[in-house]
């Protein structure tokens, strides 16, 4: 077998273990949940800038679905990641995997497999939204605008990231209950940073040197933040978010790089831990 | 006996309640060297202080702030967390030339001057100047005059007035009035010019950039608590924000500074616009250039700040691309409904029916907007005194359809329905298939 032969026998292996996780997943509940709570999100967000429309007679805002479009990404990347976490892990657990890799598959073709199959589900979700977003502001005139387009495009680098962290630590963990937390602490940590830093600085307290815990609260969760900014995927959709909405073109494209790299880095920490850590129980 | 015990309670508590007034109203103060500051927000100057806490001062670029170095006591007040001047106790200037730093290197030197802060329309009409040195002088001599004035002129005014009532009311008395009297003097104008005092100070104006500032004292030597970070910013984005007046809840204007933003508004609605000159700043610069002891401000964040008013010509309308309509800025006043329910209408001041309304000053101006039914979205925006639009001041209004918002719940139950629909389906389909036993036995 020559190498560019072995490199489409790889391929075909991987493109096999993709089909086989999109079509386990589309016969599934869980994406028709995710999708359904995410376009719920989206229609108590209308009705409420309706309610207050009707009520007020006017409501300035940069993007109707914007805040929807935000929870379908977070919700959506959240349980592909999950997904991805428990399927590796429950394929160790029960000896499939090690099934799987006494025929064709290697790390790399496994790992690849199992991203594109994550990925693949949520362009679909994704065209789902636009689908549904669409729907909604051609019946109360809110505007679809160019700009969801380049969120949603982001948004699939940002589902990437969070898929190739989900697999990164499902090939650490041999439990399926083990990876889980371990996904789930990760991503509340990162949140609680993120969020706990936006509650904290927006508390109006005047500096008392470092004696005030509450400034010195705000200097450490700032601290966090920065390293934060740097790991975490909903980072790279806020700022993605913000440079879209200022028109920066550079920041977003340096955000779309950053987020190529993340995924490309973790993907490939998943083979090395997966080679090192083998694919036995 | 019992009224001695109670007495000498009466008394103990008295003097508890003393103590604790006195200690609550006395903070321990300190001698502190500090930087009076005159900042430029963009619309006006802030008079506040740097304390000794804070090593860092923020400014804005091209325009001129002043720096007041001066010693006063400092005290911390706990009710808002922040440290204040006692300026009324001691406020000493503190001689000196000022050095600004940048890279190791001294940039510039400055000496104290007399400086003045001049509002010659009001804090709200748009104008403000900065003077310093002799300009200051001559200036502020010319609000003084300017004061004095108009002190004479209200003076004759409430004279002749004085004047008028006795010699309507003789006439009233010795029925020699038999006709409409003439008219009552006529009032000044309100003085609105405001100036600040002559002070001490520095004026700086910097590019954007990273420096320190020190003070040196007539010695010759750098007085070590005067060194302090000086970081210059500049606007990200300049563009032309709005106040958004509607009609109904004139008191409680909206704003739309960011011009992806747009303006949802139902059937009916009506609007007044107030552009407004605006920059977009870094969250974190400019909440500590507003108060320097201040912690809040997200370094990663950027926030619109209103300037002065804007000066344009018309707002156009646009439908399609097309231009259909131009709306000139007007006056308006806000009348009280009579009766007893509360209510009012806005009224174009130039259609009012008396003319001591005719000639007041307005409530506000702006540019009306009414939202029709049947223009489901339209655009606005500003053209300056020469016709030409002014980039950024573009506005979208579109009118919101609420008649479908309960159906817009049946949209989440379509996913629902599509993968029960899938998943009975397959179970169906693997469900016909013969079980493992079946087709082994034959």
């Amino acid at each position: 077998m020559n190498l560019s032969s072995g490199w489409n026998y790889r391929w075909h292996v991987t493109m096999l273990i993709q089909k086989r996780d999109f079509i386990s997943m589309i016969f599934g509940r869980g994406v028709y949940i995710v999708l359904s709570l995410a376009l719920l999100t989206a229609v108590l967000a209308l009705r409420n800038s309706l309610s207050f429309i009707d009520e007020n007679g006017l409501f300035v805002a940069s993007g109707a679905f914007t805040f929807p479009l935000f929870v379908a990404i977070f919700l959506s990347s959240l349980f592909l990641a999950l997904s991805s976490v428990a399927t590796i892990a429950r394929e160790r657990d029960q000896g499939t995997m090690e099934a799987l890799f006494y025929g064709p598959v290697d790390s790399l073709s496994y790992v690849l497999g199992k991203y594109l199959a994550q990925i693949s589900l949520y362009v679909l979700m994704a065209i789902v939204y636009m689908a549904g977003f669409f729907l909604y502001a051609t019946l109360t005139n809110f505007t679809f605008s160019l700009s969801l387009l380049w969120v949603i495009l982001l948004s699939i680098l940002v589902a990437s990231d969070f898929i190739a962290v989900g697999i990164f630590l499902s090939t650490l963990s041999s439990k399926v209950r083990t990876a889980i937390l371990l996904f789930l602490s990760v991503v509340l940590l990162f949140l609680a940073i993120e969020v706990g830093q936006e509650i904290l600085l927006a508390i109006p307290v005047q500096s008392n040197g470092y004696y005030n815990p509450l400034l010195f609260a705000q200097n450490v969760l700032t601290f966090l933040n920065q390293i934060v900014a740097w790991l975490s995927p909903i980072s790279y959709l806020n700022q993605g978010i913000e440079a879209i909405r200022r028109g920066h073109v550079t920041s977003y494209l340096i955000i779309f790089t950053i987020s190529l790299i993340y995924t490309l880095i973790f993907l490939g920490l998943s083979v090395v831990t997966l080679e090192r850590k083998g694919v036995r129980k | 006996m019992k009224k001695v015990i109670s007495g000498l309670l009466i008394a103990l508590v008295l003097s508890t309640l003393t103590v604790t007034t006195i200690l609550a109203q006395t903070p321990d103060k300190q001698r502190e060297f500090v930087y009076g500051l005159s900042i430029f927000t963009g619309q006006q100057y802030l008079g506040t202080f740097l304390p000794p806490t804070e090593g860092t001062l923020y400014m804005l670029a091209d325009v001129t702030n002043v720096v007041s170095p001066r010693n006063t006591l400092v005290y911390f007040w706990p009710v808002t967390n922040e440290f204040k001047a006692a300026w009324d106790e001691l406020n000493e200037t503190v001689d000196g030339t000022l050095e600004i730093v940048q890279g190791g290197q001294v940039i510039q030197s400055l000496d104290q001057t007399q400086y003045v802060v001049q509002y010659p329309k009001g804090y709200k009409g748009g104008e403000v100047h900065i003077y310093s040195g002799k300009e200051a002088e001559a200036q502020y001599q010319k609000f003084d005059e300017a004061r004095r004035a108009y002190r004479d002129e209200v003076a004759a005014y409430f004279e002749a007035t004085a004047h008028y009532r006795d010699k309507v009311e003789g006439a009233m008395i010795d029925g020699s009035l038999t006709k409409e009297p003439e008219p009552p003097p006529e009032e000044p104008k309100p003085f609105i010019f405001l100036s600040t005092n002559l002070h001490d100070g520095f004026p700086i104006t910097l590019p954007a950039g990273n420096y320190s500032i020190r003070l040196r004292d007539e010695d010759g030597q750098i007085i070590p608590e005067s060194e302090r970070k000086l970081v210059v910013f500049s606007f990200e984005r300049m563009g032309v924000g709005y106040g958004v007046v509607p009609q109904d809840k004139w008191t409680t204007p909206d704003q739309s500074d960011d011009p992806s933003q747009i303006l949802y508004a139902r059937s009916g609605t009506v609007i007044y616009l107030q552009p407004f000159n605006e920059g977009e700043y870094n969250d974190l610069y400019f909440a500590r250039l507003e108060a320097p002891q201040s912690t809040n401000g997200n370094i990663d964040h950027y926030r619109w700040v209103h300037h002065r008013p804007k000066e344009a010509g018309s707002l156009e309308v646009l439908h399609g691309g097309q231009v259909v309509d131009q709306i000139e800025s007007k006056p308006y006043l806000v009348k009280q409904l009579p009766g007893s329910a509360l209510g009012y209408e806005v009224i174009e001041q130039a259609s009012a029916e008396d003319e001591r309304s005719k000639t007041r000053t307005p409530d506000f101006e702006g540019y009306e907007i009414r939202v029709e039914p049947g223009q489901p979205s339209f655009t606005v925006r500003l053209l300056d005194t020469d016709g030409n639009v002014i980039a950024g001041s573009e506005r979208e209004i579109r009118l919101v359809d609420s008649q479908y918002s309960s159906s817009l719940f049946l949209m989440p139950l379509l996913p629902l329905a599509i993968g029960t629909v899938l998943i009975v389906w397959r179970k169906r389909r693997f469900a016909r298939l013969p079980k493992y036993g079946e087709f082994a036995g034959g």
